[in-house]
């Protein structure tokens, strides 16, 4: 006899799970419509394929939305008995979390990215014009795939994607505790697993939209490319493809660093940027389409680069599913410390990929010799062949990253399985990626003197002078002022240091320059310049940041253990214990622990932390400041995390 | 030859140059056996937590020594000491990926990374990886 269970909300999790698969199913139509309406030669025939695609994507759109909000009212109700609630909320979750819950798992972040492919398509069908046929059957198809993640049925005893309404008694058949119809009533379903804590952060609520957001757009350029490729209408998508391109990459851009400063706040490896596998990831993808946009414009003024175009936004959007495959395959597990975990749906992310990627390149491929390219070779004294050069130099970035954030797949291949990642990884990543950052910030500062076609000779170097020798004077004078003598990995690097410096303020002050000497002042024409100051100032923050930081809680007086000593080029005593009200050194501080607090309901627990300049105990302090770090700390234990929030907010 | 494709050909030389240069960077996952036979030299060390002996770590004393037993994957069982605070939850973690390097027989670690169980079924979740 079938057990009738009490206390549970059945009709929200129906209404998701049929509306999940009428989004599935109807972009499969929209899909085949689309693809009728490029291949119809007949403008009345295409014109309606074309308006049944549209009404399918509208349809599928429609379903995603109220996907997500059905999802969103199970988690913000607390519907316990639904597991996705259950897993990633509880009862004493502020009201803002609630969306971070809804985004930290698998379904739900992919049902955002989905959201987001369903906003830029609709937009996307009222402003394509003659492009939107070609171009929407790409992003249907991507809706098929993702909607396929979502449904959570069986096709072919093959369990195709996962589904987000499932419900704690059909997920867990066996558990005896599911056996009872009252299961509802017992204490066990009433509160959820509730949220990790280190996603408990404002951050947490805004990077995932944004980033998703970006994740979304970089299919609008690659739609572009196959379109044109699809179309043999080899050059006339490049015009309407850069905004769009451009938004994409401001999107993916600000999601970035969104992540970043989650990263800086939330995790305790001490700072904004580790290299971490999912961090990489998403940074690939980002450097491609920048490439992308690069070749464009080159193409543009000058007909070259159009092949190379092709290929970058191609490839930005095959990196997107790469990364996609990477941080949800649960393959990264012993090598990245915020990946997702396996839901058993790497086979389907691998279709995913090939499905894109294998036409695409294979498309490029063969029509390449029909891509048209001018006879006559670049200039070297052109803007075009730099603005390639730089391209390649980010493409070279981006392969280094990648070729090293996959070892968790080499290890995969017969022979390699004991393959793991650096011993230190920041530093493997640093010492090759800071030549990228010389070369890319010196091409940022220059290339905009040089002209389209061709530049006369003796011509730039008269203007360069300027900003060469102000951008000289700034960096021996940061050099020398500001004391930049990172030696821990010997003076090489700090070479390398010193050259970065000078390449990232020459990017920032070439462009400020050209914005008077070449563009005369004219802001509206000055979105590069302002664009690449901008990336200098991220570069020369970049360097400055990781250069000058600086531990001041080392512990000096402890337990000698002679063994992580200076010439092993490590100091793990890190750690410096602050009993109550007593000052400790810590660097030029004296810091005293004062006091904390904490309340009921809310699981962190606040300290306040006082700091004060001084060269001995007795002295009168120079500066005088306090800090009010909080940590959530495990009411069991009781274990505090000493002096570590103290020393992340005062890395610098 | 085009001027486009030399460049080309240089990056390519360059990608190739730095790959093959840098791979020996790469680390190795290993056991205790094999990091006790090169002492000194850094690995990676996949295991679990030896729950039946004892963990040690008294911020009063010393805040930045933390001890431990960890069982490798060939079922050998070695005593760790970390140079940092003790990680919250460490006792529910289910695997351990530690950085360090033997030495006399105890494995001495600048960082760890675990996945914890999260209370419900086969979940899990890596976090706290700390590098020193």
């Amino acid at each position: 006899m079938e057990t009738k269970f009490v206390g549970e909300h059945l009709l929200p999790g129906q209404i998701g799970h049929l509306f999940a698969i009428v989004a599935f199913v109807a972009s499969i139509p929209a899909t085949v419509s689309y693809a009728c309406a490029v291949r119809a030669k007949d403008v009345a025939v295409s014109d309606s394929w074309r308006k049944l695609g549209r009404w399918g994507y509208y349809v599928q759109s429609a379903s995603v939305l109220v996907v997500f909000c059905t999802l969103y009212y199970i988690i913000s109700n607390h519907l316990f008995e639904y597991k996705y609630a259950f897993q990633h909320s509880s009862r004493s979750l502020p009201m803002n979390y609630l969306l971070a819950c809804f985004w930290e798992g698998q379904e739900g972040s992919f049902l955002l990215w989905s959201f987001w492919h369903s906003v830029l398509g609709v937009i996307l069908t009222f402003t394509t014009k003659k492009w939107e046929a070609p171009v929407m059957a790409v992003i249907s198809l991507a809706q098929v795939c993702l909607g396929s993640m979502l449904i959570g049925i069986y096709i072919l005893n093959y369990h195709v994607g996962s589904d987000p309404f499932i419900l704690m008694r059909l997920e867990n058949v066996g558990a005896p505790i599911f056996q009872s119809a009252n299961y509802m009533q017992m204490d066990f379903m009433k509160d959820g697993n509730g949220l990790n804590i280190l996603l408990q952060n404002y951050w947490m609520v805004i990077h995932p939209p944004v980033l998703f957001m970006g994740f979304a757009c970089t299919i609008i350029p690659f739609a572009y490319a196959v379109a044109g490729l699809w179309t043999k209408d080899f050059g006339g998508w490049i015009k309407p493809a850069l905004p769009r391109a451009l938004f994409g990459t401001m999107m993916l851009g600000t999601g970035i660093m969104m992540g970043a400063a989650w990263a800086y706040e939330s995790l305790t490896f001490g700072g904004y940027w580790a290299w971490d596998p999912v961090e990489n990831a998403s940074l690939v993808p980002w450097l491609t389409m920048v490439a992308g946009i690069h070749t464009l414009l080159a193409y543009k003024s000058s007909g070259h680069a159009l092949k190379s175009t092709f290929f970058f936004f191609i490839i930005t959007f095959v990196l997107i599913l790469y990364s996609t495959f990477l941080t949800r395959s649960g393959i990264l597990g012993q090598t990245s410390v915020h990946a997702f975990t396996d839901l058993g749906m790497s086979g389907q992310l691998l279709v995913f990929m090939g499905i894109f990627t294998i036409p695409a390149i294979w498309m490029l491929i063969r029509y390449s010799k029909e891509i048209p390219s001018p006879k006559r070779e670049e200039s070297t004294y052109s803007r075009e062949f730099w603005l390639f050069v730089g391209s390649l130099v980010l493409l070279v970035a981006a392969i280094q990253i990648t070729y090293a954030t996959s070892i968790p797949v080499w290890q995969k291949i017969p022979g390699l399985e004991k393959l793991a990642p650096p011993t230190e990884p920041e530093f493997y990543y640093n010492k090759i990626q800071i030549w990228v950052a010389i070369v890319l910030g010196l091409l940022t500062g220059l290339i905009q003197f040089l002209k389209w076609k061709d530049t006369p000779r003796g011509t730039v170097l008269k203007k360069l002078l300027l900003p060469l020798g102000f951008s000289l004077v700034a960096t021996v004078a940061i050099i020398v002022f500001g004391k930049v003598d990172y030696n821990k990995y010997g003076p090489g690097f700090l070479v390398a240091i010193y050259m970065m410096l000078f390449a990232s303020i020459f990017a920032i002050v070439g462009n400020f320059t050209y914005i008077f000497s070449g563009l005369k002042g004219k802001l509206k024409a000055a979105g590069a310049s302002i664009a690449h100051i901008g990336f200098g100032m991220v570069l020369l923050g970049v360097l400055i940041s990781s250069s000058k930081m600086q531990v001041l809680s080392l512990d000096k007086a402890g337990i000698p253990d002679g063994y992580f000593n200076e010439e092993s080029k490590q100091n793990s005593r890190e750690n410096l214990m602050l009993p109550k009200g007593m000052p400790i050194q810590m660097g030029p501080y004296y810091v005293t622990y004062e006091g904390d607090s904490s309340a009921v309901g809310d699981p962190k627990s606040y300290y306040v932390v006082r700091y004060e300049r001084k060269p001995n105990r007795e002295a009168v302090p120079t500066e005088r400041f306090t800090l009010y770090p909080d940590a959530f700390t495990n009411a069991k234990g009781g274990r505090h995390d000493y002096a570590e929030p103290c020393f992340q907010a005062l890395s610098y | 030859m085009k001027k486009t494709n030399i460049v080309l050909l240089v990056m390519i030389a360059a990608c190739v140059a730095a790959l093959v240069m840098t791979i020996g960077d790469f680390g190795t996952y290993e056991t205790f056996a094999t990091a006790s036979a090169k002492e000194g030299k850094m690995y990676h060390v996949v295991g679990a937590l030896d729950t039946t002996k004892e963990m040690h770590y008294d911020a009063q004393k010393d805040a930045n020594h933390f001890t431990f037993y960890m069982k490798d994957k060939s079922g050998e069982i070695r005593k760790v000491i970390y140079n940092g605070t003790r990680p919250t939850d460490f006792d529910k973690s289910t695997e351990l990926v530690l950085t360090g390097k033997m030495k006399n027989g105890e494995f001495y670690c600048n960082k760890i990374l675990m996945k914890c169980p999260s209370k419900y079924k086969d979940q899990q979740t890596a976090s706290s990886g700390r590098s020193v």
